[in-house]
């Protein structure tokens, strides 16, 4: 199970850590607004300063910075092809991508920062406490609760099928991972109607459900 | 067609934010006003569900894998409003989660994926699904994937961030296949589920 892999580092104890969330969540919005608007030449001048300051918060927020930088880099299969596109068809290629690059690897730096140092339950809250729709809210929770459990259903469903059937093989193997998706649907359907019972039983008025 | 934080210019990420908020606003309103309680479970484990589908990448051909996007899927089983909310849901998660997107192209991604796909893809579905289920299902899936990647390639070229003709190609074609492969696992989920428990392709459409 991959449960860790999320938000795994919003637990430690910081003075990062110990912002309010919404102070963070704003920051990052606000970064990644003048990222976008900034017109190329500013952002190659910007670029340094700000790479400076995102590594200064994360050297004070204790975070592992493997653990970002990996996360980080998961945006290179995306950039990679747009440079490569830019670079062969237009003019001026390689500079427009530089700014493409710069800008985007500085948002996602950010986005993944604000994640490592804040509990995703708190993001959560402060998203209600701005008066964010609570039927999204809801549904959040719930993929961010349930995600994992139905992971594990799908990860030991395939582990099956490999084990009994060997070395299936395209195009077999399309019929078989979209069967698979159907009886995880029903199996999410039926997990539903208990989690519901289960919340009924313990109070559930169908209103809120976020303390 | 998850579009990163820098990717799109200010006027591209204005427009397609109000597109996206003038569908998601009123169908917000009108579900919070006629949701039964008993929904939220299901919609929760049905974003779970759709979040999950995406993280299986199917073997194809040449060593190269797929996933789907679920979009057009979820909203057949769920209805188009339930379909819109749940997408857009995922796309928030992704993006604050694993990075797959971005927050101010938000608006750009969210028309993409949920808008067009999973509302679109509703009606597209609703044309042929009295006579022709399991075809309408395909067609449905198909064209949302063809179309969404029409509009993040023109998103993209209007934004400057690549050139017309061949970003325009290239997205194009690789959306054909991808557009194929959700409609062929759209129509064997159905199928699957409509031999082991039709009472689901039932369920309130809302």
């Amino acid at each position: 199970m991959r449960h860790s892999f999320w938000d795994h580092f919003s637990g430690l104890e910081s003075p990062i850590h110990k912002l309010s969330p919404g102070i963070k969540i704003l920051f990052v919005i606000l970064l990644v607004i003048i990222l976008t608007m900034l017109p190329g030449y500013y952002v190659s001048y910007l670029s340094i300063p700000l790479l400076l300051m995102l590594i200064t918060i994360l050297i004070i927020s204790g975070v592992p910075v493997k653990h970002v930088m990996k996360r980080t880099l998961v945006i290179l299969p995306l950039i990679l092809p747009v440079i490569l596109l830019n670079s062969i068809f237009m003019e001026s290629g390689l500079n427009h991508s530089l700014t493409l690059s710069v800008r985007s690897f500085l948002s996602i730096f950010s986005l993944v920062l604000l994640v490592s140092v804040t509990k995703f339950s708190d993001i959560m809250k402060t998203l209600s406490k701005w008066h964010f729709p609570r039927i999204m809210i809801m549904i959040l929770t719930f993929m961010y609760r349930y995600f994992f459990l139905l992971t594990g259903e799908m990860e030991k469903m395939i582990r099956a099928v490999k084990l009994r059937s060997g070395n299936t093989r395209w195009p077999e193997i399309f019929k078989i991972y979209s069967q698979i998706l159907a009886i995880l649907f029903i199996k999410s359907y039926e997990r539903a109607e208990r989690v519901y019972n289960a919340m009924l039983m313990r109070g559930y008025d169908g209103n809120g459900g976020l303390q | 067609m998850h579009i990163p934080d820098g990717f799109l210019s200010l006027p591209v990420i204005i427009s397609t934010s109000a597109v996206s908020a003038s569908f998601l606003y009123p169908s917000i309103r009108k579900l919070d006003k006629e949701i039964r309680p008993e929904r939220i479970p299901l919609m929760g484990l049905s974003a779970a569900f759709v979040f999950t589908a995406q993280l299986l990448s199917f073997p194809v051909f040449g060593g190269t894998s797929v996933h789907i996007t679920g979009a057009v899927l979820i909203s057949i089983l769920l209805g188009p409003l339930s379909g819109l909310v749940i997408t857009t849901s995922a796309v928030l998660l992704q993006a604050f989660l694993f990075q797959h997107g971005g927050i101010v192209t938000l608006g750009a991604n969210i028309m993409n994926i949920a808008v067009v796909q999973a509302v679109l893809g509703y009606y597209i579905f609703r044309i042929f699904s009295n006579k022709f289920y399991i075809q309408g299902a395909f067609i449905a899936a198909f064209s949302a994937v063809f179309i969404a990647a029409a509009i993040c390639a023109i998103e993209l070229i209007v934004s400057g961030t690549i050139p017309f003709k061949s970003g325009m190609i290239a997205m194009l074609t690789s959306h054909l296949f991808a557009g194929i492969g959700e409609g062929f696992v759209t129509v064997l989920i159905l199928s699957m589920i409509k031999k082991l428990k039709p009472g689901l392709l039932e369920l309130k459409k809302i």
